[in-house]
């Protein structure tokens, strides 16, 4: 037998706001395992403190497989200590290098690019000012937009991220565009709650053009359940037998009803509700009449515990899940799968009454999307989901709103248009530099980081400043350069300064870095110069001073998503 | 590869223009880019909207003889009224189209099968979706032109028609365990057609076609008159002129230096406005091919009222002629003998190919419906690459 | 004939297969009988027959020779096969007694073989059920699946359908065993159903309220995720049955310490299965996805004793780099896999583990390339190296 110690250094990913209690640690499931695979044991790893897990006998170097919810694997050699013990560190060297969209890379795909940091990705969410974005609140039974004010923003050139502060209600975000379809995402209600937008990498023909991901800051129960959506069962039960998460899940009294709601989940899929008191779930329902889960939670504990027929348990039952649809929506997707399985078999039972609620719930099933644990599914509106896809901009969105608004009369309930708001609009009014260790980034510029090789900051320098010069020059051979490479020289910059500026830079260990600054300037102007850059400026480099000069910088450890 | 789309009249702000445009863009990605030697998928297209700084009515056209336009009688409340609207456009030019969608099929099985997917693509409002919406109809033609009168016709029923149409212009497809793809988008586009096949050839809806083409002449002349007298100059661009200058600024934009050319498809009155950017407001502009629509850039130079327009062409009518916009490297200028606002081009004009466009259908044009039709995009197709 | 094998002695824990494939439907397009009137543009199928049996060979395969890859679990081992298949010409299973011709899967038959085969589920609290189906689904928000004879009825198209998301339901409450549903079908969003009131196709066994879920395990994968389309090269297995093989017969698994087999269950045969999927996604122009529902405890499918291999694809760029380099695999055992970078892409299946993967050029043509430790686990590993200069 030996000693495992695995520490786990995600700093990075600790950004909270002002006036956020602290947040729960970051848990991971992990596998140690030999050389062949054969798993020795399984655990956790938590960024607030060390794990310490026993290993059997076995031979050769242990290594530890850390597991993220979007499925990426990172694996590390234990270090052999003193006396059978052994340690693994994982830390954040691998997360985006923006502190303060960290948290989410955990939960974007798997190949996610913003995983390597050096990696160039052409993400754009510019390119998606246009989407329209409206929040939606369920008060006494209705469901009615909200107005649109997050408390801060941020944003960079690939994402958007946003924070709210949220009553005790369901709550959902409504997106859509021409392009994008309009589907809702549930966002946790009873306090903070943050919202990453960027666009989507994944390949999966299911996706939406726009990832969404949300927290409420309890880090460990929300990557619990981003197991548990996956179906990755070893991994959820590690983190829910594992640390300070399994004895706060099920707190016999507990102030926080989503942790609640997301161990009954937990237990629910993996059987283990047989061995809590019922009471208990009673209590959850009981005690967070604004959540609908509780409610979804208990009808479906009752109905596979079995009914008793004859003295009104399938009524029980049926009246559990008429609460839930009029206490709103599930804020989970796992919601969304009970609520269509107590929906589905009472429908079937010639023992059930008929209720138009399980019309209703299987016309919200039909209409589910996919945005992680979270409850997501597309629709104009929230009590209309439809499985057809509805796309249009703003004003389209506006005038189906109109239009519904006429429909039901609802001149006395507020504007009709209320709480629209462009995603291109939300960050003008909030701007926060992000605490990060690359080189400060000023809105609009772009940086490509550069091992320098044999040509210095002066050579590169000397040589765009020969270079521009030459481009006023009519028949210089850079002209034709630039006109063979069909780059439309009207568009560059007068002058080298206002185009690009070069910079010493850090480097890896033993090479200094050269860093190039493609300057702010109107999104035309500057691909102009990049593709000066691209096509003209660097392969002349490159020719003079050897394949060596100026290579992109990256860490050992590289991978590329192939495409085909 | 950027493609450029400058609309022209009858185009204003909202779901009508947006769905559209998202119709438009699938079939031209679909079909009509490939004969331009690109590929659907890579090909970006932007489409500066000017509508919004075309003619403004100040009483809404009241002073039209009978402003009534709306074809809201027709079709199913449960469709979207833009497409039925549409659909029913179509059949106003096609006088042959009554009835029973099945006998009708019978009597002219390309024929009805056009009308399905024009009808499907009526109500495409995803780009995507409308892209193998197009690649299906060229499908579907082939079919249709193999198959002039396929055995199942004989048995086929309003209730599966649809489902059979689709499952044999996909017979080779990799198997499905279900009809995917664009089935959905066929049977609707098929009830639609069933719903407004009744109104075909009625009396009532050629009298709304007639409207629909007073208001249609109506807003082409305010279009022309507003840009005429606010089209700026160079250094001083009109509002028109610049959010198209924008628009193919944002096309060039993604050129790269592997893929440098530029589209650029005009409609109607865009075209008029682009001969004026090629020939004043940027004459170095370099499009690697202009195709004008339903244009009326050769009535234009006849008047004589583009900035570029010289007197003394020509100098003995009816020798000389224009030569063609520098920057133009080739110009295709398609017009229809029943559309009154189209025009050729090439009496006037050096160096442009005109193509007619024929339907073959009645005169009551609403100006605007040959981004409705899919022939429409295999017959430019075909042109472009020949 | 539906029984096609039976385990001698047949007491004890068994896994007990129920496999259907539907490639004939003579009442929807091309078929031999009156077209129904709503066919929801259903044709003919080639690839169920051929699915069908590709999985039932599998699952015999251990049966009719010793050794050979299969149903293997020793601790619960092939009990019975019941089989059926509606198919354009005669199709036939080999089984240890000879082939037999198969009966077709028409409503009526399947709900009495699902009858059948819960009762054989049922039977002993360690069994295990494997309910497999190869044919046309579609989906509102449960799954149903078409029989044979859908459509004979225009006054009742749905009837020959079955609800197979309430079947599961139904013997979550029958059986204390663990069930595998593996289900080869479409799950394409019916609006025209979605929207307006359709009728729901009833199930194979109505679900007892008054039961209690008592199953100790279950698996459902499904070909396809919601609202879309699974595929098959026509004449060919389908390509969700074809990954489901191979990940079966070698792809993944998961040994524990002090355990002699690697187990393959639900949650490991999904994510083999779905990362299959998106590996062959890469050369197709359709993809396609699979989906999964899983509970309960792990209760392993198989039990086999050799560890499972990786399909190992390992590129370089660029390209004309790539032509001039070595590229090796080393484990940590000291296992060495070369290949020569001028034959292409290395596309390998090795054993899992942990690998230092490696590229050099042997005049120098660019710097060597190392990626110490990489994770090699199944049932896929891609690795695109470089930019090597």
């Amino acid at each position: 037998m030996s000693d495992l110690t695995v520490t786990l250094n995600y700093s990075s990913t600790d950004y909270t706001p002002a006036g956020v209690a602290q947040q729960t640690p970051v848990a991971l499931p992990l596998k140690v395992v030999d050389a062949d695979g054969v798993v020795l044991a399984d655990g956790v790893a938590i960024s607030s403190e060390p794990s310490s897990i026993t290993l059997p006998d076995f031979e050769g170097p242990p290594f530890v497989r850390l597991t993220w919810p979007s499925g990426r694997v990172q694996t590390r050699r234990a270090v052999p200590g003193a006396a059978s013990t052994w340690t693994a560190h994982f830390d954040d060297s691998r997360i985006s290098h923006n502190e303060w969209s960290a948290w989410a890379v955990l939960r974007l795909g798997e190949k996610s690019t913003f995983a390597e940091p050096s990696s160039e990705n052409d993400l754009d969410i510019q390119k998606f000012d246009k989407v329209w974005l409206r929040l939606w609140k369920y008060d006494e039974g209705r469901w009615m937009p909200a107005p649109f004010a997050p408390t801060q923003a941020f944003h960079n050139r690939a994402v958007v991220q946003m924070e709210f502060q949220l009553g005790a209600a369901c709550w959902l975000l409504q997106l859509g565009a021409a392009r994008v379809p309009w589907h809702f995402v549930a966002l946790p209600g009873g306090g903070p709650c943050r919202v990453l937008i960027t666009p989507s990498e994944s390949t999966d023909p299911r996706r939406e053009p726009l990832k969404v991901v949300v927290t409420s800051y309890r880090r460990d129960a929300e990557t619990l359940l981003e197991f548990l959506a996956r179906d990755s069962l070893r991994a959820a039960t590690s983190l829910a037998t594992t640390g300070p998460l399994a004895t706060r899940l099920l707190e016999e009294k507990s102030d926080d009803p989503i942790s609640a709601i997301i161990g009954a989940y937990f237990l629910l899929r993996t059987d283990g509700w047989r061995s809590v008191p019922t009471h208990w779930f009673d209590n959850l329902f009981h005690m967070f009449p604004w959540i609908p889960d509780p409610a979804i939670i208990r009808c479906v504990i009752a109905l596979r515990s079995g009914v008793s027929v004859g003295t009104g348990g399938v009524e029980r039952a049926v009246a559990d899940l008429e609460t839930a649809w009029r206490r709103g929506l599930p804020v989970f997707a796992e919601g969304i799968t009970l609520l269509q399985e107590a929906a589905s078999v009472l429908r079937a039972s010639e023992r059930a009454p008929k209720h138009e609620v399980f019309e209703s719930i299987e016309r919200l099933a039909a209409s589910e999307a996919w945005a992680g644990a979270m409850l997501s599914f597309r629709g104009a509106r929230p009590t209309i989901p439809s499985p057809e896809k509805q796309l249009g901009s703003l004003e389209r969105a506006m005038d189906a709103s109109l239009r519904f608004a006429e429909n039901q009369e609802l001149s006395t309930m507020g504007s009709a248009v209320d709480g629209f708001t462009l995603l291109g609009d939300v960050v003008p009014n909030f701007w926060a530099k992000a605490r990060s260790s690359s080189p400060a980034s000023v809105p609009g510029e772009k940086t490509v980081n550069y091992e320098r090789g044999p040509a210095t900051r002066g050579d590169v320098e000397a040589y765009l400043q020969k270079l521009w010069e030459d481009l006023l020059r009519p028949n210089s051979e850079a002209r034709r350069q630039v006109d063979q490479a069909g780059i439309d020289i009207n568009r560059l910059p007068q002058r080298l300064e206002d185009a690009i500026r070069v910079e010493d830079a850090v480097g890896s260990v033993d090479i200094p870095g050269t860093a190039v600054v493609f300057l702010a300037a109107a999104p035309i102007v500057k691909k102009v110069v990049l593709d000066l850059w691209k096509f003209v400026a660097l392969p002349q480099i490159r020719r003079r001073w050897g394949d060596s000069a100026l290579r992109e910088r990256k860490p050992p450890k590289t991978r590329k998503a192939r495409s085909r | 590869m950027p493609i450029v789309f400058v609309h022209g009249v009858n185009n204003r702000a909202g779901d009508e223009y947006r769905d559209n445009e998202a119709g438009r863009n699938g079939f031209l990605k679909a079909i009509v880019a490939p004969a331009l030697g690109l590929k659907g998928k890579d090909v970006t297209i932007v489409s500066p909207y000017w509508g919004g700084d075309g003619a403004k009515f100040a009483w809404d056209m009241s002073v039209l003889p009978d402003p009534a336009d709306s074809y809201e009688a027709f079709g199913s409340e449960n469709d979207d009224p833009l497409a039925t609207e549409r659909v029913l456009e179509l059949l106003a030019k096609s006088p042959n189209a009554t009835g029973d969608p099945v006998e009708l099929a019978k009597a002219d099985f390309e024929g009805t099968v056009e009308l399905i997917y024009a009808s499907a693509l009526a109500a495409s409002s995803d780009q995507d979706q409308a892209q193998e919406l197009a690649a299906s109809y060229e499908r579907a033609m082939a079919y249709a032109t193999a198959h002039p009168k396929p055995d199942w016709l004989a048995t086929a029923e309003e209730s599966n028609f649809a489902d059979l149409l689709n499952h044999h212009v996909h017979a080779g497809d990799e198997e499905s365990f279900a009809a995917g793809g664009v089935f959905d988008q066929l049977k609707e586009g098929f009830s639609r057609l069933v719903n407004a096949l009744p109104a075909a050839g009625t009396e009532v809806l050629g009298a709304l076609g007639r409207r629909k083409l007073n208001a249609t002449v109506t807003r082409f002349a305010g279009d022309a008159f507003v840009y005429l007298s606010r089209r700026g100059a160079p250094g001083s661009e009109g509002t028109i002129v610049k959010l198209v200058l924008a628009g193919l600024d944002e096309a060039i934009a993604k050129k790269t230096a592997q893929d440098n050319k530029l589209i650029v498809i005009a409609h109607s009155f865009g075209g008029e406005v682009m001969y004026d950017i090629l020939t004043t407001f940027r004459p170095t502009l370099q499009v690697d091919c202009l195709i004008t629509v339903g244009s009326q850039v050769g009535l234009f130079e006849e008047m004589k009222v583009y900035l570029a327009s010289k007197d003394d062409i020509p100098k003995h009518y009816p020798d000389g002629r224009v030569p063609k916009p520098a920057g133009a490297k080739r110009w295709l200028n398609v017009f229809d003998m029943n559309d009154v606002l189209s025009y050729r081009a090439s009496p006037v004009f050096d160096g442009v190919d005109d193509f007619e466009y024929e339907t073959g259908y009645s005169t009551l044009q609403a100006h605007g419906g040959y981004f409705l039709r899919p022939s429409f995009y295999t017959r430019l197709a075909k042109r472009l690459k020949s | 004939m539906t029984k096609v094998y039976e385990r001698n002695p047949l007491a004890g824990p068994g896994v007990h297969v129920l496999a259907i494939g539907v490639g004939d439907y003579p009442h929807l397009i091309d078929g031999a009988q009156k077209l129904a009137k709503m066919p929801l543009g259903l044709g003919q199928l080639s690839s169920p027959p051929l699915s069908l049996k590709a999985f039932v060979t599998w699952c015999l395969a251990p049966v009719m020779k010793a050794g050979a890859t299969g149903l293997q679990n020793d601790q619960c081992s092939l009990a019975t096969v019941e089989v059926l298949c509606s198919a354009k010409g005669a199709i036939s299973v080999d089984v240890p007694g000879g082939a037999v011709e198969l009966e077709r899967a028409t409503r009526a038959n399947i709900k009495a073989a699902f009858t059948r085969w819960r009762m054989r589920v049922c039977s002993d609290d360690n069994n295990i059920g494997v309910f497999y189906f190869c044919g046309h689904g579609i989906m509102v928000a449960d799954h149903y699946l078409l029989a044979e004879d859908f459509g004979d009825d225009d006054e009742a198209p749905w009837d020959k359908a079955f609800d197979v998301s309430n079947s599961l339901r139904a013997m979550e409450r029958e059986t204390k065993g663990a069930l595998y549903f593996l289900v080869d079908a479409c799950r394409q969003v019916s609006k025209k159903i979605a929207l307006t009131a359709g009728a729901i196709p009833t199930s194979l066994m109505v679900v007892d309220l008054e039961k209690a879920v008592v199953r100790s395990s279950a698996t459902l994968i499904r070909a396809t995720g919601e609202g879309k389309l699974a595929f098959a090269p026509g004449g060919k297995v389908s390509r969700f049955t074809d990954v489901l093989l191979t990940a079966l017969s070698g792809y993944c698994g998961i040994r524990t310490s002090g355990k002699p087999t690697w187990d393959v269950d639900g949650e490991t045969l999904a994510t083999a299965v779905r990362k299959l999927l998106e590996n062959n996604n890469k050369s197709s122009q359709r993809k396609q996805v699979s989906d999964q529902q899983i509970g309960g405890t792990s209760v392993p499918l198989l039990r086999v004793t050799t560890a499972p291999m990786v399909k190992v694809e390992i590129d370089l760029l660029p390209t004309e780099k790539r032509a001039v380099a070595q590229m090796s695999l080393t484990s940590s055992k000291g296992v060495k896999f070369v290949h020569d970078g001028s034959k292409g892409v290395l596309l390998k299946d090795i054993p899992g583990g942990v690998y230092d993967v490696s590229a050099q050029a042997a005049a120098h043509e660019f710097a060597d390339l190392s990626y110490p430790e990489e994770g090699v686990w199944p049932p896929v590993y891609e690795l695109t190296m470089g930019p090597a200069v």
